[in-house]
Order: structure tokens, then sequence, then C-alpha cells
């Protein structure tokens, strides 16, 4: 056994090279869908950690994408920074909110911790909305791109494209690497039994804050590398439309699995743009899709791929007098 | 030599007094049974000796160490073992990950180093644990797919593994058939004879009296007996509190 599984390998390759097609035809609107993917692949891969691997579910990851944005750009315009290390600055804030976040909800779990996650990133929103003497509130903040290349064209879109790339990469090895750990199975014993792990000397309270770290830090960095690339970040990057966005490709790709929230990333984000023409009617359909995968996959993309059984339908007129088995087991979302 | 000595412990639930001035000492290396009728308080006095809650009054001394107020987890490092009434496995995960669960609590090793694979040396530790306890051919199991019986046995693998001196045994029979019961007394026993400590909460008296060296009876917080197996069977208190007055022969 390897820390990176074959399908890993082949996952990694053909995010490597699907930009390639495009940038031959010179289709710069797709190269733009593509990089777009690729940050929603490292946005929803870190959600995964947090809710596949040690069952903490985070309803406000856009809150940490959007402070991962805000602080790397701000940071580049006001302390003069390289755009590069700007990013890490991103990251770094997004982490040690995620922590401060993360001590006072290590204590709640399910619905409860959903719902201040859900206050957080409203709170984080309204601050960017209203602070607009350094945010520029609803005007949104232009930020430059990185240095040395074109704003526009087909150099620009692929430069973007690898240099989330190498980010993804990082991201998805060392999730991939924490997975396959021992501190990995450590995590998934949080999620299915909490009680039982702190009976064998584990302290549950520092593994949650490695993982509120660890998918803070990740999903900061994706922040940092939009802001860079779209150019302009705008309050609406932290509402919870986009939250639930991140949380849909997660679960429709396939919780726990990190290859999974990949493919939902890229699958979805496409989904986003052909969806464009009904913005209103767009979360009402996410919301359809996300309960057809919970009753009819509940593995997502990779359970269906990997052959996964799936559950004896149960519908509501035929729970009485069917042999339902009784379920103890918590919900999958 | 006394390992754990209880005293005083008075827990309360609001007005509801589950523990009242519990004493109690528990002797290295023996069977200590924890009988009484159904919500009489053994699982409350469990969960205060494990640090789950928080007695109200009195102290619980482990090696000669006070240990109320202390997390679950540190009293884990102690050298605190526990099992579930109800199994608390890991479902999803198959055996073997279960019991490394177990392993890695009681290697106190830092988050970093544990960023590696399963080491061989780990996975022989294992195995030979699995053994012990009659697991090795399920190892590859997902845990929820096991019988009843092995997963209490695999409960207890995963407690043996983090190298407790006390193991608190909650229920170690219950919903098991007389086959059953007969392994998992001898299971008990094998893992006295490894010099660990326990303590047995029990309903299934014909464990309890076979295995433990003494027992303690408790009734509505409050301990009313304590003596060998065969004065407890005899004593008025223990049977008017499991049968009611009349039964006193």
């Amino acid at each position: 056994m390897k820390y990176v599984s074959l399908t890993d390998l082949a996952l990694i390759v053909a995010v490597s090279i699907i930009p390639l097609p495009f940038a031959l035809l010179s289709e710069t609107y797709w190269l733009y869908v593509m990089v777009l993917s690729l940050i929603y692949a490292i946005l929803a891969c870190s959600w995964d950690l947090m809710r596949g691997y040690t069952g903490i579910l985070n309803c406000g990851p856009a809150a940490f994408f959007g402070i991962g944005g805000y602080f790397s750009a701000l940071s580049a315009m006001h302390l003069g920074l390289s755009p590069y290390l700007s990013l890490f600055i991103g990251s770094i804030a997004a982490l040690i909110v995620g922590l401060a976040i993360g001590l006072p909800c290590i204590r709640i779990r399910g619905p409860y911790l959903c719902t201040v996650t859900i206050g957080f990133s409203e709170i984080a929103r309204l601050i960017v909305l209203n602070e607009d003497y350094i945010t520029l509130g609803p005007y949104g903040l232009p930020v430059p791109p990185f240095p040395g290349i074109p704003k526009i064209g087909i150099i620009f879109h692929l430069f973007n494209y690898y240099l989330t790339f190498v980010g993804f990469i990082v991201c998805f090895l060392f999730l991939r690497r924490i997975t396959q750990s021992q501190v990995g199975f450590i995590l998934k014993a949080i999620r299915e039994e909490e009680d039982a792990v702190k009976t064998l000397g584990l302290n549950v309270t520092k593994y949650k804050l490695f993982t509120f770290a660890v998918s803070c830090f990740f999903t900061g960095l994706a922040g940092a590398f939009y802001g860079r690339y779209v150019l302009l970040l705008s309050p609406e990057i932290l509402s919870t439309d986009n939250s639930f966005l991140i949380i849909t490709m997660a679960i429709v790709g396939g919780t726990g699995t990190l290859t999974g929230p990949v493919i939902g990333g890229f699958v979805l984000t496409i989904l986003n743009e052909y969806l464009r023409d009904y913005i209103y009617q767009r979360f009402v359909i996410y919301g359809a899709v996300i309960v057809v995968v919970m009753m009819f996959a509940p593995g997502g993309l990779m359970g269906l791929l990997k052959g996964e059984q799936r559950p004896t339908m149960t519908f509501p007129w035929k729970i009485r007098g069917s042999k339902k088995e009784v379920n103890n087991e918590p919900s999958n979302c | 030599m006394n390992l754990l000595t209880v005293e005083n412990l008075t827990k309360r639930f609001g007005g509801l007094v589950a523990l009242k001035n519990v004493e109690f000492n528990v002797v290295e290396r023996e069977i200590l049974g924890l009988i009484g009728p159904n919500g009489c308080g053994k699982t409350t006095l469990f969960n205060c000796v494990n640090g789950f809650l928080k007695p109200e009054e009195g102290s619980i001394k482990f090696k000669g160490e006070n240990i109320v107020g202390l997390s679950p987890y540190q009293i884990a490092r102690k050298g605190i073992g526990r099992t579930f009434q109800l199994v608390k496995i890991f479902p999803k995960l198959t055996v073997k990950e279960n019991t490394l669960v177990g392993l890695l609590g009681g290697s106190k090793a830092s988050t970093w180093s544990m960023l590696q694979m399963p080491t061989r040396d780990q996975e022989e530790r294992i195995d030979a644990l699995l053994e012990f306890v009659g697991l090795l051919s399920k190892k590859d199991e997902v845990a929820q797919n096991i019988p009843y019986a092995l997963k209490k046995k695999l409960e207890i693998a995963r407690a043996l593994l983090i190298n407790p001196t006390l193991l608190l045994l909650d229920e170690p029979s219950a919903g098991l058939n007389p086959a059953e019961i007969m392994d998992q007394i001898k299971l008990i026993e094998n893992i006295s004879q490894r010099g660990i400590t326990i303590i047995i909460v029990e309903h299934v008296m014909k464990l309890i009296m076979n295995i433990s060296d003494r027992i303690v009876v408790l009734d509505m917080g409050e301990k009313i007996a304590e003596g060998k197996p065969k004065e407890i069977a005899r004593d008025k208190r223990v049977i008017s509190a499991y049968l009611g007055a009349g039964f006193i022969a």
C-alpha cells in the first residue's frame, strides 16, 4: 500500500492535461472555466477533510475562501509583499481565523456546528461589505495579476492554471498523506465514535483543531489564487451560496474520498456555467441534486465508480411493513 | 497495594443523587465485580472514574494520585482503559484499523510522527493482540459486519492496546448466548493473568460469581455490601435489594 493510489495518479494526470486542448483551440472562455474548476477542486477537497474524515460539518467554507483572498490581496497591496509570498499570508490568515472559530466549536456537533459556521460566514461577509475603507465594500477590490505576464490571452490563463495546479498538487498530496497515515485513522475514528476515541488516550480537541487548521489553510490558499486570477474580489465570494456550492461539489463527488470532490469541483463548475441563464433557480437545482445523490448514491460519483452498493430504497410509503434495518449511523451530510 | 481508591464519591444530576458517598478500594491484579439493580449508578461510577462525568464531592485516587477533574484522554493515558455497555466500535473501519487507533492512543507519539502509514512493528503488535482475543481471522472485515459477540471482543482488544493497568468492563457479556459467555469468561481470566486489574459491571451472575475476587454491591447510589462472592450471595441487604424484603430466607 502506498500513499497515492492509481486512481489518484490518473486524476492528477487528467487534471494536468485538461486545459491543453482548450489552449490549442484558443478557447479562452473554457480556459477560464478550467481555472475556476481547479480552484473549486481545492476548496471541495479541503472541505472533504473536515466532513468526510473528521466529521466536522463546516457550512461556511466560503468565509475562509474570502478571508484568504482578501488578506492575500491586501497584504500585497499595502505592505508591498511579493505576490507569491502574499499567497501564504492569505492562507495563514485563513488558518488563524479557522483556529479561532474551531476552538469554541470543538464541543458542538451536527446542526449546531452548521449554524455557527453559517453565522460566522455571514459575519465575515458583512465585515467585508461594510469596512469599505479597506476592502472597497460592494465595489469590489481590484487585484493586480502576477507580475510579468499579460493580463489577457492564453498565456495568462495557462500560467494561472499551472500555478494553481502547483497549489492543488501540494494540497491534494498533503491531504492524501494525512488520510492514508495513522493520523487519518484517528480522524476517521473521531468521525465514527468520538467518546470511544477519548477513552483511548487521544486528545480529540487537538485532532479537530488540526483538521480545522489544515482545511482552512488550503481553503485560504484557493482564495488567494482566485483573487490573482479573477483580478476582482467582491463580498459575494463569502456568501452562503458559494459555501453551499462547495459543499454540493464535495457531496456530488463523494465525501471521504478526496478524489471525488476534485471531480465534483470540475463537473459542477462546468454545470454552473451552463446554468448561468437560471442564476436564481440554480441553487434550487443544486438542492435537488444533493437530495437525489443522497438518496440514490450516498457515495457520490466516486461511490458509483467504485461500484458501491446503494442502500435499499426506502420510500416514505414503503417504510411501514418493509423490513427496514434500524440505522443508527449519522446521516452523511 | 491499592491501585484505585474511591473516597466519599457523590454525583448529583440536579436533584437526583446518582452516587452517594461511595467508597471502595481496588487492589492490584484483582478482579472486582460491581453489581446492583438497574439504575443503581454502576455506569455513572465508571463515567466518574473514566472522566466523562465530574463528581461533586469525593476523590478518586489512581496510583495515589487524584484523577478527579482530568479529561478522559488524560485519565486513559494514566492507564485506565474502558469498554462500553452498548459497544462503541468504529463501525466503518476494519477490525485492524479499530485496534490501530487503540495502539496509537497508547503510543503517545506526536501528530507529526504519526503522519506515516502503520509500520510493520505496529501491525505485528496488532496481530498478536487480535490472536490473543481470537479475532485474527476477521482482521480485514469491516467492524459493523462482524457478529455482536466479536464486537464486544474487539472493544476489549482496542482497550488493551493502550496498555492499561486498570480495565473497566461495562457489561462484557450483555446480549451474548451461554457459549459466548463462557468464551468471554475465559478471555477475562486471560487478561487478568497478564497482570491487568479489572473492574467488571455485570448482570450475568454466572460470570460475575465465577471470576470476581471481590464484589461491591450498589443500590440507589449507595454501597450496600462488599466482600467475597459467596458472602455476597447470602447477604440480606443484597437479596432484599434485588428481590424485595420478602425473599430473605
